[in-house]
Order: structure tokens, then sequence, then C-alpha cells
């Protein structure tokens, strides 16, 4: 049964991944003894009997071909790059290759460059939130109403923000984010990179729902993906589905 | 050690026989602010025998740390030197189509408030061998600093067989749009 006492308390358990610990067998407290080498020995790597054999794998795993499926023995003591976050990308369009994002069509990717320089301005939001690199949650409405913990940048600007009823993230400093939702107000929103390479969404995708565009750092690159939530969603609701929950600015200065 | 004036260019791998690479470090004082203040960020432009990018793609900045043909990479500078950026280039690994690589600094064009070079003091270049130990330096003259968005700071070249590095200090008044212009870059 999964243990879920690591997830008290969380609204993600979904996004939580535990990894089960290796049985003893497959791990043992002295390789050198098991192989016969040294322990200093980095001639070869020594491999597991988990991989070795294929059998106590896990099924589900993907990160490596199993020996069933044709690999040597040679290619699996080879040490290999784990991929990175931006490698294990499936393809998406780049922004501005999609004029529109659908609900067939939901997602596109400012790709490092993209991401990299200058603001990404979003119109047409009532509301944004945000959750930092460092986990910290806050949100802002187009009036300034604002709860949680602003992240203010370098450049003495605040990471994201409204400037006149336009949602600004400063990509300069990309890297301090991890999410963000940019929720609409009732008509399209669009999202519009430093070049000029841009999209648009509708307000509603669907009867009775409300989009709500959400931006993910991965990596060096920045996913814009279209959802809808309920219409008749307040902002706490939205935030809620989305797993946000605001964290207390505790180094804020008072307003 | 050798300080350069704009314009001038020395060679590198000729006068230091067996030298595998450079390390380019830029750095810069901003005049703090509690607005909105200037931010320069750093890049290297890898470029072809016609000067400008050998693809749209061919350039190394804080977020995209080296190319696809390598011998190019964003580096963190350490925090123990004045540098605030350092590239390094591995000479054996930039590819031949590789005529030079452009090193610049642009004020990060942010909605808010993005600014210019007058903000910017002691601005300056210098190449080191791998292990640090400078060669040549380039102070950037401050000039018209309140009407420059970016700033060419230098240029490694080749000169035949061997590796040149001049010294810039071009500033362009459009900032990046006008580099991504001149060079070919798609942003």
């Amino acid at each position: 049964m999964r243990d879920r006492r690591g997830l008290s308390g969380s609204d993600v358990p979904f996004l939580t991944r535990r990894v089960r610990e290796q049985p003893a067998a497959a791990h043992p407290s002295s390789p050198a003894s098991a192989h016969g080498r040294s322990p200093l020995d980095l001639s070869a790597p020594a491999s597991t009997p988990a991989v070795a054999t294929g059998q106590s794998r896990n099924p589900l795993d993907l990160s490596a071909p199993s020996a069933g499926r044709g690999a040597t023995a040679a290619a699996q003591r080879t040490p290999t790059r784990p991929a990175s976050p931006e490698e294990r990308l499936y393809p998406a369009p780049a922004l501005g290759e999609l004029r529109q994002l659908t609900a067939r069509d939901a997602v596109v990717r400012l790709n490092p460059r993209q991401a990299g320089v200058g603001s990404l301005v979003v119109t047409g939001a009532r509301g944004v939130a945000w959750e930092g690199a460092d986990r910290t949650t806050g949100a802002q409405s187009v009036h300034r109403e604002e709860i949680g913990t602003p992240i203010q940048t370098a450049g003495n600007r605040p990471l994201l923000s409204f400037v006149s009823r336009d949602a600004v993230l400063v990509l300069r400093h990309a890297r301090e984010l991890r999410r963000a939702l940019f929720i609409a107000a009732e008509g399209p929103m669009t999202a519009v990179a430093f070049a000029g390479a841009g999209v648009a969404v509708h307000g509603s995708l669907g009867a009775g729902q409300r989009t709500v565009l959400t931006a993910t750092r991965i990596g060096s690159v920045l996913e814009l993906r279209a959802e809808s939530v309920p219409a008749d969603w307040d902002d706490g609701q939205i935030w809620r589905e989305f797993a946000f929950t605001m964290t207390v600015g505790l180094g804020a200065p008072l307003r | 050690m050798a300080t350069m004036v704009a314009g001038s260019n020395a060679p590198l791998t000729a006068e230091n026989p067996g030298l595998a690479g450079v390390m380019v470090a830029m750095g810069w004082q901003t005049t703090p602010s509690n607005g909105p203040q200037s931010e320069l960020t750093a890049m290297a432009i890898v470029c072809g025998a016609d000067g400008r990018a050998v693809t749209p793609e061919h350039l190394v900045f804080f977020n995209q740390l080296t190319t696809a043909g390598g011998g190019v990479r964003f580096s963190e500078a350490p925090q123990a030197r004045a540098d605030v950026e350092q590239i390094d280039v591995e000479f054996s690994r930039v590819p031949a189509e590789v005529a030079k690589i452009a090193f610049l600094a642009y004020v990060d064009p942010e909605l808010r408030g993005p600014g210019t070079f007058g903000a910017v003091r002691s601005a300056y270049i210098r190449v080191a061998r791998p292990d640090g130990s400078e060669l040549l330096r380039f102070d950037v003259p401050q000039a018209h600093g309140e009407r420059i968005k970016a700033m060419m700071f230098g240029e490694l070249y080749r000169h035949r067989e061997d590796w040149k590095f001049r010294a810039l200090g071009q500033g362009y008044e459009n900032g990046l749009a006008g580099v991504a212009q001149d060079f070919g870059l798609a942003l």
C-alpha cells in the first residue's frame, strides 16, 4: 500500500513520486567483495545485479533498455549522461509557429533564447499566480490586490506582476520561476515575447469554461499551455485546482 | 598581460604556442538604484566567414550555455574574481566554419525601465589562459553610455591557422534588436 506520510498536508500527491528503496539484495553493501574488485578500482563500472539480469528492474522504468529488448551487456556497462529536462520533452510547436491555442493544440514552447530575453507580456488576464523556484507562491489581480510572497528580482522588478492591464514576466530571471498561471478575464488573451513572436487564446475554450494559461519552466525552456476551468470559479478555486497554496511573505515589506 | 585600446588586435595562439583555449571574462559595475535598473547580460555570437551567426541559434548566454557545434561555453564566473560573466573557448572544438566569436553585453530589454549603459561603470573584457592567468585586457571606454543599450566588447577571430583577439567597444543605440539584425539571430 502506498505510504502517504510524506504527503501530509499536500495538495499535490499526483506530482510527488516516491522512489522505492531497492531490496538489500539488489545493492550489496560491499560491491567490491561481491564482484571481487577493489572498491577504488574505477577501470570499469561494476554492473549491479538488477541491471545485469534485468529481472528486478521496474517494468515501467523506461529510462534504459532492458536486456530482454536486445541491449548488449557492453552497452549496459557504458555510463550514460542523464537526459536533460529539455531532451526529455515531447515535441511541441515553438512560440510563433501557432497563431492560436485551442483545446486540441494547447501547447507552445519558448525556446531558450525566447525564454531568456526581455519580458513575456500577457494581455487579457484578470489575475496571475506564481510559484518560484524556491516554492514560494503568490498572486496578483489586475486591480493590484496581492496575496502570498512577491518575488523581487535583482533589477528591482517583481518577477511577475501587472503593468497597466498587462501581466509581465521578467524573462531575464525566468530561472527563479517554477510555474505561473494567467487567468483569463472575459475576452481573449495573448502572450508575446521580446521579438514579437506570440500566440493568442480565447478566454473560453468551451461552453461554461474559462481559460487559464499556464507557464511552466522546464530547464531553459518555458512551456505555455491552455487549460480550462469552470467559468464561475473564483481565483481561490482556480489556485486550488492547480495545487497552489499561497505562502506567507515573512520577508516582504509591510503594506 | 597587455592592455588594449579600441580597434587594436593581438595574437593569441601565435604568441602563446600550445594555447588550447581561452577564458573570456567580462565585468562591469552598475550604479545602484532604488527603482528598476539596467541589467546587463553577456552574450557570445558564433559567426561564419560572412560575419553573421552561423545559424540563428549560434549564440551562448545564460539561458543557452553552448551551441550545437561546441567549443564555446557560457560558464559561471568564480566569485573570487571581479568578473561578472565568463565564456570558455576551446579552440580545437570550434568548428572550422567558425571565423569569429563576438563578445557583447546588452541591457535586458525589459518592459519596465530597461535602462542604458549610462548607469554602467568600469566595463572590461579580458582574455586569460584556462588557468586564469591574464593575457589581454580591454577597458571599455565610457562614451554616450546614456544612449547605448548594447556594446560589442571584443572578438576572437581566426587569422590563417591562428586565433587573434580584437578590442572593439562599439555601442548599439537600438540594443539587442540591432545586434540580432546585424548578426542574423533568432530571438
